[in-house]
């Protein structure tokens, strides 16, 4: 059995020093033990009552021992090792410090995030990671160096029905033996993908990433973007599934780097819930009393371009009529038209609805009162990944981009 | 579905309408009535003249009807003006049936319909009707109104201004053409453009001009084909969604939020015959599926006032109702009920009643 932490603080203490011996050994290029690893998680956010932590992971083999009122240790009931520590940050959002190498850890997440109809990774799509980009262009000494990453993939290029493998999204499972391995004997199927990353200083990245992205629209598609650490070196890795490894010295910048992320996107769910959630909602007017008013707008994802019929009618058939693909969505597909297809579908992965009304060059959603707001993040995020890099979203007669600026302010306005 | 025309269709009309009091920038909608600061203020509400009204049309042999229930009403707050809204595919002559209906609604003023929908009397409110109807029914449709204006001021009435709204599509999108020089609805692109012509949807070639339904159907005024397909597969959208999330627990399906979240407009729509029958189709469709659950998985439940109450259940046999949800039979809605020709359901077909 391991160690059995008592407080929040021994286990910040803990995470802090064992951050600084990596940093060290990081910076000798010789890492004797895993980096931090912090998984962003989103609880699904119902009407009823909050559900208590063990039934929220009632699914995992995990024991999950109370610390104080939002810090627990998570051990593998099996192994009887520990997992790592479970901390909950606001109502909705848990994050998970763990060890542990990625092949111990990133399947077994992923398959109880998938697996539960309560649990949700938190997605960055690339236009969030652009927003807080600009953050950082504007904030952060521009001497600093700063990584991205950005990932394209022509998913509904082929017809042919492929799972996409369950392995780890990180880079670091590129090097890792065994996940190669299932790659060699997953099918091999050519298609159009681009990743490119690069690690350069904050200067040099925002006079060039404007002309890099007028030339290769993959530039939008940030999938990885390294926060340079605020009162260290190093930095903290933002992946767009909501994993964040910590290269730092300082554990406490990266949970304070997660801290400032959860809060701006939790703000935004929430804002993209209050706004297009349709519903009628009793308003109050004065000493009149109150009445019912319809409440809710649509939102649009617009694609660049026109997309390729191909791709389109490939996205439509596996995504609704296989019910294969990243999206993960259900649904009966209705041809309106040649090109408009209506689907009245479900988000398989939170069980939740959404009214979609697609054509080659847009996608226009209705969400119901009571769908997360999460439920946009990660459709967001896979069309850039896997449909269109760049694309415009606006929420009604707001932008994306527009929304996010303000919230930054609000954020920052208040000091948090 | 083909590309046949929509534009007079009862159900395009009354959701194309309410598409365009929503916000929006970069849709294919152009949402006029939102931009010229209008909501809807309620969905088929019942609106009554007082009784001298009725008598003195009834002293000049003038037929109206005591209460009426237009499509939809909306509400300008900071004008405080409300616009009754009728949708028709056709004008229609003095001589129709209509004429009754359209006669109250232009009796209808502005601070009548702000008692009828129990809004307070401490603020004075205009009225004004107006009509939606299909291509090439605009000259008629404004006649008929001046026509009945007339009468009725024959007869001492001060009827409401009236304007006509004609719907046309074209290839690039579907357009409005507003009868109204004095622009009496205050659309802020008529002031702005002094076009009376507004394209309110943007149509790509081979696009449908159909937005995602709000209101799916209205049994009052008959059902199209695309508003069954929708109401049937969001109904059964509505249960996979409840049951795949709460299935395992003990909990309540209350048939009104699931209609409310099916029929986005639920809560403001007030014609409470049209809604009794839905919920009773609705009942039916739920209990049959429920009872394919019972019997293949053990799932208990009680039905009573609205809702059904659902027992707790063990997770393998929860997670085996989760996999028939996702079940290719369960989204084509090939089940074990009442099925057409096309191995649809038929959720109309079903008998029941609230």
């Amino acid at each position: 059995m391991d160690k059995i932490f008592k407080s929040r603080k021994e286990i910040i203490n803990y995470l802090e020093s064992y951050s600084k011996e990596r940093k060290s050994e990081l910076d000798q290029k010789f890492l004797k033990k895993e980096l931090v690893k912090s998984y962003l998680i989103e609880t699904f956010s119902d009407q009823e009552k909050q559900k208590s932590i063990q039934d929220l992971f009632k699914i995992s083999t995990w024991n999950i021992e109370k610390i104080d009122e939002d810090m627990y240790q998570v051990f593998d009931t099996i192994k009887g090792t520990t997992v790592g520590f479970l901390e909950q940050l606001f109502r909705r959002y848990y994050v998970l410090y763990t060890l542990l190498k990625i092949d111990e850890i990133e399947r077994n997440i992923m398959k109880i995030i998938k697996d539960s109809v309560f649990l949700d990774n938190m997605w960055f799509s690339g236009n969030f990671f652009l927003q807080l980009l600009r953050v950082i262009f504007d904030t952060v000494n521009i001497e600093r160096y700063i990584r991205l990453k950005f990932e394209h993939e022509s998913f509904f290029e082929e017809p042919e029905t492929f799972e996409k493998s369950e392995k780890p999204e990180s880079e670091e499972a590129e090097e890792d033996v065994e996940y190669r391995k299932i790659d060699e004997e997953e099918l091999i199927i050519e298609r159009k993908t681009s990743s490119f990353a690069f690690t350069d200083r904050i200067e040099e990245t925002s006079n060039i990433l404007p002309e890099l992205q007028k030339l290769v629209p993959t530039f939008y598609a940030l999938s990885l973007l390294r926060y340079p650490s605020l009162v260290g070196r190093g930095g903290h890795e933002f992946y767009h599934f909501g994993k964040v490894t910590n290269r730092s010295d300082s554990f406490k910048d990266h949970r304070n780097q997660i801290l400032f992320t959860t809060r701006l996107y939790g703000l935004i769910t929430e804002y993209i819930e209050a706004k297009a959630w349709f519903c009628s909602e009793k308003i109050l007017i004065g000493s009149a009393g109150s009445r019912l008013v319809l409440k809710g707008t649509p939102i649009n994802i617009s694609f660049s371009k026109e997309l390729d019929r191909r791709i389109y009618e490939n996205f439509i058939v596996k995504t609704f009529e296989r019910g294969q693909g990243p999206f993960r969505l259900w649904g009966n597909p209705i041809r309106v038209s040649d090109k408009t297809v209506h689907v009245y579908g479900l988000d398989l992965h939170l069980w939740q609805q959404i009214f979609i009304e697609l054509t080659p060059r847009r996608i226009t959603l209705i969400l119901p009162k009571g769908t997360c707001g999460n439920t946009i993040h990660r459709l967001i995020t896979n069309i850039q990944r896997f449909l269109d890099p760049n694309i415009s979203v606006t929420i009604g007669d707001e932008r994306y981009g527009d929304i996010m600026k303000n919230l930054l302010q609000e954020v920052v306005k208040h000091g948090e | 579905m083909g590309n046949e025309d929509f534009t007079g269709a009862h159900l395009f009309q009354l959701n194309l309408l309410i598409f365009l009091t929503l916000p929006a920038t970069d849709g294919k909608f152009s949402p006029i009535f939102w931009e010229s600061g209008y909501q809807i203020e309620s969905i088929s509400p019942t609106l009554t003249l007082p009784l001298p009204l009725i008598q003195k049309a009834k002293e000049n042999n003038i037929k109206i009807k005591p209460a009426v229930s237009p499509e939809i009403v909306f509400s300008n707050n900071s004008k405080k003006l409300f616009i009754i809204v009728e949708c028709k595919k056709t004008s229609f002559s003095i001589a129709s049936s209509n004429s009754e209906q359209a006669r109250t609604y232009l009796l209808l003023s502005g601070n009548l319909i702000r008692d009828s929908l129990g809004k307070s009397v401490r603020d004075n409110w205009g009225s004004v009707l107006l009509y939606l109807v299909g291509e090439n029914h605009r000259e008629g449709m404004i006649g008929t109104l001046k026509q009945l204006s007339a009468e009725l001021a024959s007869m001492g009435a001060f009827p409401i201004p009236h304007t006509v709204l004609e719907i046309k599509r074209e290839t690039d999108g579907i357009y409005l053409r507003i009868s109204d020089e004095e622009n009496k609805l205050n659309i802020t692109k008529v002031k702005d453009n002094g076009s009376n012509k507004i394209k309110v949807l943007h149509l790509e070639k081979g696009d449908d001009p159909r937005p995602l339904y709000l209101i799916p159907i209205d049994p009052s005024v008959g059902m199209d084909s695309y508003g069954k397909t929708v109401m049937e597969e969001r109904t059964r959208l509505s249960v996979a969604s409840n049951l795949g999330r709460k299935v395992g627990g003990e909990f309540d399906f209350i048939i009104d939020e699931m209609l409310a979240s099916v029929i986005s407009v639920w809560d403001l729509w007030e014609d409470s015959n049209s809604k009794r029958k839905i919920r009773g189709w609705v009942k039916t469709y739920i209990t049959n599926i429920l009872n394919i659950l019972k019997s293949n998985y053990f799932l208990n439940y009680q039905y009573a006032s609205g809702a059904f109450h659902i027992e707790s259940l063990d997770e393998e046999n929860a997670n085996k109702i989760r996999r028939y949800l996702e079940s290719a039979d369960f989204r084509k809605g090939k089940l074990e009920l009442p099925v057409g020709e096309d191995g649809q359901l038929k959720l109309f077909e079903l008998e029941g009643d609230l």
